[in-house]
């Protein structure tokens, strides 16, 4: 999977968000980093079309996003921050089954690919259970689940782990270490990048550095704590 | 959290009206609603009563309501009878205890009724309902019949965490030693929830939810 800014800028009003940006992301570990307000989840939703760049162009896999928004979206999950607002309906399996009513129409493939993605996660048990229940790390587990089960090519994850006790954490990175898929993380929990194989800092509406984590990551402490 | 909020969860076990198709069922309400506000005969009203409280009995509840902790079940149901019964204090100071028997009766016929097909009914399978109910007047182009059923979902998840961002903010503003006044709550209430909305329209919008059409 390779995703490529050709030239992309973002400005809302008199203020730019990113500047000219020329980068290609095909590893599978990709870490964003950078201060609040740098404009890290404006990249992010930059990748699956959820923002128009006001310049350049965005291209996932070979299609320009702008114009094969459909197909980008059903390739690139995106888990945000907050699952609250990512979780549209009361029930925990209406809602895995919502993501998939247009690509898996067949009600029995359906039930079975949301039960395998449950049992993945190892939280079948909470199919049946109201989302207001939940506690913040179950609805992450279930957020995720949620992208999970539209079976993407690439995850894109918008500080997952801001909301979660040290259990949950732990147990979010082990998930996101196992998953198959390449993996975009935005997040300020530096920790959990530094297995990454590329880590980008943006700040200033650029990129400020880029490389392996165990480069980039020190690099960024000393400069921003 | 309210009793409509714990109903949101379904009970897995199949009961007979779990069986009903969900369209018979809000039909079925629909039709009990319409003659229960028409009549105002205290023994019908008592007697629908009675036989909604047997049809609440005879479902299955969802899994924390079927516990053994009495608690947990009066918990459950302790705030919709108080503001049930406030309402009716109410009108048995305005209006006489008959008419405050009438007005609770039918109360609670309609709100036992309309429990037992939450407890018994998918959200989805009622979108569908929502759905199929407004394919006649998508095909004339008025409205959106898929759109208005998700509105209809949406709204039922909505709920609890509006409620919670309603408690908090009046908790932020207590905290901070400010009374509680209509404005003042409003507004960030509004803020938020325009936040919230434009940030669940991107969600859906991730999940390929606008490429229905």
């Amino acid at each position: 999977m390779i995703i490529e800014f050709e030239a992309v800028s973002v400005e809302r009003g008199a203020r730019t968000i990113l500047r000219e940006l020329n980068i290609s992301l095909s590893e599978a570990r990709i870490g964003i980093v950078g201060p609040n307000g740098a404009g890290k989840s404006t990249f992010a939703r930059l990748i699956n079309g959820l923002l128009v760049p006001s310049a350049g162009r965005m291209v996932c896999n070979g299609l320009p996003v702008a114009e094969h928004l459909n197909a980008v979206r059903q390739q690139v999950g995106f888990l945000f921050q907050n699952p609250d607002n990512q979780i549209v309906f009361p029930v925990v399996q209406e809602d895995m089954a919502f993501g998939l009513k247009h690509s898996l129409p067949d009600k029995t493939l359906r039930a079975a690919r949301i039960q395998a993605t449950l049992a993945q996660l190892d939280i079948a048990d909470l199919a049946d259970r109201a989302v207001h229940t939940l506690s913040g790390g179950q609805k992450q587990l279930v957020a995720l689940a949620c992208v999970l089960c539209m079976q993407p090519d690439l995850l894109v994850l918008d500080e997952p782990t801001t909301q979660l006790d040290l259990r949950f954490r732990n147990r979010l990175l082990q998930i996101i270490g196992q998953l198959p898929q390449p993996v975009i993380a935005i997040s300020h929990d530096l920790a959990m990048l530094e297995t990454f194989e590329r880590v980008l800092v943006i700040d200033q509406a650029s990129i400020q550095a880029d490389g392996p984590a165990a480069e980039v990551l020190p690099w960024y402490r000393a400069r921003y704590a | 959290m309210s009793l409509l909020n714990q109903t949101l969860e379904v009970s897995a076990k199949g009961t007979w009206l779990h069986r009903w198709p969900a369209g018979l069922k809000l039909l079925s309400l629909f039709s009990l609603g319409t003659a229960l506000v028409l009549t105002d005969h205290i023994f019908i009203l008592g007697a629908s009563a009675v036989v909604a409280g047997l049809v609440c009995l005879s479902v299955h509840w969802p899994p924390f309501m079927r516990g053994s902790a009495s608690s947990t079940r009066s918990s459950v149901f302790l705030w919709p009878l108080i503001t049930l019964m406030a309402i009716v204090a109410y009108i048995g100071f305005v209006s006489g205890f008959e008419h405050a028997l009438v007005v609770l009766c039918r109360l609670l016929a309609l709100l036992l009724f309309a429990i037992s097909v939450m407890a018994t009914t998918s959200v989805t399978a009622m979108m569908a309902v929502v759905e199929k109910f407004l394919q006649p007047f998508d095909r004339w182009g008025w409205i959106r019949a898929d759109k208005v059923a998700l509105m209809f979902g949406i709204s039922l998840r909505l709920m609890p965490v509006l409620l919670e961002q309603w408690h908090e903010i009046r908790e932020a503003q207590a905290a901070r030693g400010h009374r509680a006044s209509p404005l003042a709550l409003l507004v960030p209430m509004l803020v938020r929830t325009l936040q919230r909305a434009a940030e669940m329209a991107d969600a859906i919008d991730a999940r390929g939810g606008s490429s229905a059409r």
